[in-house]
């Protein structure tokens, strides 16, 4: 080999050792695309009447490897976002979140978000005035942060004809069940009590379960005006002792008494279940 | 005689759950607090400590190139403007890249593509971002003349970057507060961005 050729040889192994490690990361491009998800428009129905609700929901599938966000995106990371774009008199309900998982980001960051696949939907009502003869499109602005080790930002805008929107019955089946049941309607199986609060930053939540649970999780809500940290679920027997660090953000301008958030359990067949808990951070009754 | 049972079992349980204090990762720093002190590498080699700027206005800046966030506001200049708008008044610009993957060479790089006057600081170790409880990049932190933490938290309120309505810098409003003497309105936010990538 003459000393051009070692050098082009040497030149060219460099060149691959300075690769952006991004790139070995995130793995070659495939057909979910650069931004690691696949998104697309459904609904339950199309036979929409005067005041009559259905759902719509967009369908994420995610790459294998993949993880995007739930509202609460954990220590780091985005919730993803849908904007809906509804034809006048439509109204939408709030974003429905199916259960989250939860995973480590980094070192002591947790993530709370979704895997394999997901629907994030809302239930939409027409007006009293709706009239099927008139077209109604129907507009999605959708984000998301898609992350493994490095992360990737995703958006689409999604449209469709209302009456031509494709229906996908099985994007709606079982839903009731991944969605978390209300904090009253909902009663949970637990019984809860609470220690700790803001006065010692410590807050521990004891739910007592009326059989011996396989995996309890907690995630707590999206809030501006608290800081949720280092987090602890344990479970021994039927008890199971959740620990944070709660702590108002300095100059909070938003609510700081109270912390909406959310328990999961795993039943024994591996199904899992989810309720509200609204955790009343009065300092009178912490 | 069962009921005893069941009830010291009870207790065992609590006890066991009470015991089991939680691992936790190390207090982060808080505003109010003195800003721990620090020895780093930068980019180019050279040693640079927090105790070099004493006396002076120093703002953080957790960094990844790799990170979409960083990304955006790197190509819309908003650290490179505001290292520039307030160095002329005297503030000391340092970002830290705590990306374990990331070494002096990347560092450099991404310093030379971008014309950046302020250094890099290299912590593949992550130390110094566990000790400032950086979980974001960006993730901001400012340091007042007294070496005081004013602010911490993200660099503005438009985590997605598409915000109609009028964008709040938190640090530029910071900094212009401290520089005026006056206390910091905003103190502390949720910071928003990737993950640090730390070592573990």
């Amino acid at each position: 080999m003459t000393c051009g050729k070692r050098l082009l040889v040497a030149a060219a192994a460099l060149g691959l050792c300075l690769l952006p490690a991004v790139a070995d990361a995130a793995g070659p491009v495939g057909e979910f695309g650069e931004s690691r998800a696949r998104v697309r428009l459904v609904t339950d129905t199309t036979e929409i009447e005067p005041g009559s609700t259905s759902y719509l929901g967009v369908v994420f599938e995610i790459e294998p490897g993949w993880h995007i966000y739930w509202r609460n995106p954990g220590g780091a990371g985005l919730a993803t976002d849908i904007q809906w774009q509804l034809p006048e008199g439509f109204e939408a309900g709030d974003l429905q979140w199916p259960l989250p998982i939860a995973f480590t980001q980094s070192e002591g960051i947790p993530g709370y978000g979704y895997e394999g696949s997901v629907v994030l939907a809302a239930e939409v009502r027409a007006p009293l005035d709706y009239d099927a003869k008139r077209p109604h499109q129907i507009r999605a602005k959708v984000s998301w942060l898609a992350c493994r080790g490095v992360c990737v930002l995703g958006a689409a805008e999604l449209e469709g004809s209302l009456a031509a929107l494709p229906v996908d019955q099985e994007a709606f089946r079982g839903r009731e069940e991944d969605l978390p049941r209300a904090a009253d309607p909902g009663r949970p199986p637990f019984s809860v009590t609470t220690t700790g609060g803001f006065a010692d930053g410590r807050l521990s939540l004891w739910l007592h379960w009326p059989t011996e649970p396989r995996l309890v999780e907690w995630f707590p809500d999206p809030s501006d005006a608290l800081r949720v940290e280092e987090i602890s679920v344990q479970t021994r027997g039927d008890l199971t002792r959740i620990d944070a660090v709660v702590r108002p953000l300095e100059n909070a301008t938003g609510a700081t008494d109270r912390l909406d958030s959310l328990v999961v359990l795993t039943g024994p067949e591996g199904g899992r279940h989810g309720w509200e808990l609204v955790v009343d951070l009065d300092d009178e009754n912490p | 005689m069962k009921n005893s049972i069941k009830h010291t079992m009870i207790w065992i349980v609590v006890l066991a759950l009470l015991c089991a204090v939680p691992a936790t990762a190390g207090k982060a720093v808080a505003v109010g607090e003195k800003a721990p002190g620090f020895i780093l590498t930068d980019s180019a080699g050279e040693e640079i400590s927090l105790s070099d700027f004493e006396g002076k206005v120093v703002v953080l800046e957790w960094l990844n190139p790799d990170c979409p966030f960083v990304q955006r506001h790197y190509k819309a200049g908003t650290m490179k403007d505001l290292a520039a708008k307030f160095g002329t008044q005297g503030v000391v610009w340092l970002t830290i890249n705590s990306t374990k993957y990331m070494d002096a060479a990347a560092n450099a790089k991404f310093k030379a593509s971008n014309h950046l006057s302020y250094p890099i600081l290299v912590d593949q170790s992550g130390e110094v971002g566990h000790l400032y409880g950086a979980m974001t990049t960006p993730h901001m932190y400012v340091i007042d003349g007294a070496g005081q933490l004013v602010y911490i938290g993200a660099i503005d309120d438009d985590p997605r970057g598409n915000k109609d309505a009028p964008i709040t810098n938190y640090v530029a409003a910071a900094l212009d507060e401290v520089l005026a003497g006056k206390a910091v309105t905003t103190t502390e936010t949720k910071p928003y961005g990737c993950s640090v990538k730390y070592k573990k």
